[in-house]
């Protein structure tokens, strides 16, 4: 099962338009993210299941 | 000996062996030519004119004894100022890196030396690699010499900068999602993106280790190949040897190019100048007598996403803790992707590994029908030089990434001029191991493309145009 990474706080002397854009970052990370858990799904099949995991 | 700029690598280390010129006057005519230029290009971060001349002057002395002399003898050379070079500053264009001087040469500038190549200065690029053009670095981006007004191409900008304007013979830079193939292709000049292992990575700073890779830049094919033998530490055998045909020569009869039917939409976002440079190359494969098939790439927006996933975690990895300790330190563009790439999860970096060999078999699949695959190297001409949208290379197409991501070669090579004057680069991908096939390929396609660095050259640094920092 895939946990939701927390990054930590920003710096404080982060400004605005960077949280700005920060965020959109991440976002259009996400994105491709979900594109890259969909494809190792898809590759492991219905079959198997499970989280993926090998001894 | 009057134009010594017109000398390609070869020509110039014959007549500094045979004694007609002199390393000394070599290096001279380049450093002279940076004194004129450098203000209006920012093609180096650093230039040492003293060593350079010292360099040569040994260069010269080994000629006089008779003794045998490195294949790149008395050339002129310039490192991406992310490459160590022993007692020279590795500034990565950051702030958070001016003071650092490492204690000695990477392994690629070793192999140059014992090449007996002059290494003439650093090469501007963006901060660390990754993040630009910036405008808040402690040095001006580099502007590409064919109108400074406009994008020189990146992050090995200096690079292909200092290559096309006349400032050095070739230049060492690194890729890791197009960074040597695009200032190549911009400025017009013939760039290698090899396959992992060929070229020693120790002493260059690291962004990605899934994604970076060094390689050599140069004015043609022949040059860059002779720099790739020089610093490589293994040479692939040329595909090409024995296919038919012999396409050093533009004799293309043993050649099977596939020009690229493309997944996402990516032809409707073509330009229509590169589509014409894209098709243009596949004509001339063609009237040189090798076949032209369409191939079709598979599941391109998924490789984009794994490998800009690997890539933005590892860059995390590598930067983002320093990034955090001295956050002033770095230019807003390059903090603020390396923060970005905090946010993925490590399960989500391991599962876009996994996807990377069964991406590579799918591809490697096509090198059964075609031996080669072109493509190009941007969607569209080079634009102005501005200050970018941080994250346009995620929610844009990055073709090149392809390459960095499944372990290919990659040639790129100049195609023609935009109608705003500006160079056209292609690239030719092939399976790994195929390097020397490649350059084998690029230089029978120069003598059909025959294109000519002269005009670029040509401009007075006077009359270049600047735009405000």
């Amino acid at each position: 099962m895939t946990k939701p990474h927390h990054p930590a706080e920003l710096p404080p002397d982060t400004t605005d338009e960077e949280r700005v854009e920060l965020e959109r970052g991440r976002r259009l990370l996400r994105a491709m993210v979900d594109l890259v858990r969909q494809a190792c799904a898809d590759a492991r099949g219905p079959s198997q299941g499970g989280d993926g995991r090998h001894e | 000996m009057n134009d010594v700029g017109a000398l390609t690598i070869r020509e110039l280390r014959e007549a500094i062996s045979a004694r007609r010129l002199s390393a000394v006057e070599a290096t001279r005519y380049y450093l002279d030519r940076i004194d004129a230029k450098q203000a209006a290009l920012a093609a180096y971060t650093f230039v040492d004119h003293e060593s350079a001349l010292a360099q040569a002057r040994a260069v010269d002395a080994k000629a006089a004894r008779g003794d045998a002399l490195g294949a790149l003898a008395g050339v002129p050379l310039s490192i991406k100022d992310i490459i160590d070079v022993e007692a020279v500053p590795t500034t990565a264009c950051s702030r958070s890196s001016l003071g650092t001087v490492p204690a000695r040469d990477a392994e690629v500038v070793a192999r140059l030396r014992a090449g007996d190549a002059i290494v003439i200065g650093k090469a501007n690029c963006h901060e660390f690699a990754f993040g630009g053009p910036s405008f808040d670095l402690p040095f001006p981006p580099a502007r590409n010499p064919w109108n400074p007004e406009y994008f020189p191409g990146g992050s090995s900008s200096g690079s292909g900068v200092a290559i096309a304007a006349g400032l050095c013979l070739a230049s060492i830079g690194t890729d890791t999602a197009g960074s040597i193939r695009s200032p190549s292709a911009h400025c017009g000049v013939v760039g290698l993106k090899p396959g992992s292992g060929s070229i020693s990575r120790r002493g260059v700073r690291p962004l990605s280790v899934t994604m970076d890779y060094v390689g050599p830049m140069a004015r043609n094919a022949r040059d860059c190949r002779t720099v790739y033998d020089c610093i490589a530490q293994r040479t692939g055998p040329s595909r090409t040897a024995g296919a038919g045909g012999n396409p050093a020569a533009g004799d293309f009869s043993g050649i099977r190019l596939g020009l690229a039917t493309v997944s996402w939409a990516l032809e409707s976002r073509l330009h229509p100048e590169t589509g014409a440079a894209y098709d243009r190359l596949g004509m001339l494969v063609e009237a040189g007598g090798g076949t032209i098939r369409q191939v079709r790439l598979p599941s391109l927006e998924l490789i984009h996403a794994a490998a800009s996933v690997a890539m933005m975690a590892e860059v995390a990895a590598n930067h983002a803790g320093a990034v955090r300790a001295r956050y002033g330190d770095y230019g807003t563009v390059f903090r603020t992707r390396t923060l970005a790439g905090e946010s993925i999860g490590f399960d989500d970096y391991l599962a876009a590994l996994s996807l990377r060999e069964e991406l590579h078999d799918a591809v490697l699949g096509l090198f059964d029908t075609v031996g080669f695959i072109a493509l190009p190297v941007s969607m569209n001409p080079p634009g102005k030089l501005t200050a970018v949208d941080r994250f346009y290379f995620l929610g844009e197409p990055n073709i090149n990434i392809l390459a960095n991501f499944l372990d290919l070669p990659a040639i790129t090579l100049p195609c023609g001029l935009s109608g705003t004057g500006l160079p056209i680069g292609m690239q030719i991908l092939g399976p790994r191991g195929s390097e020397a096939a490649l350059f084998d390929i690029a230089e029978g396609l120069e003598q059909h493309i025959a294109f000519d660095l002269t005009p670029c050259r040509a401009a007075r640094p006077e009359t270049a145009r600047m735009m405000p920092g």
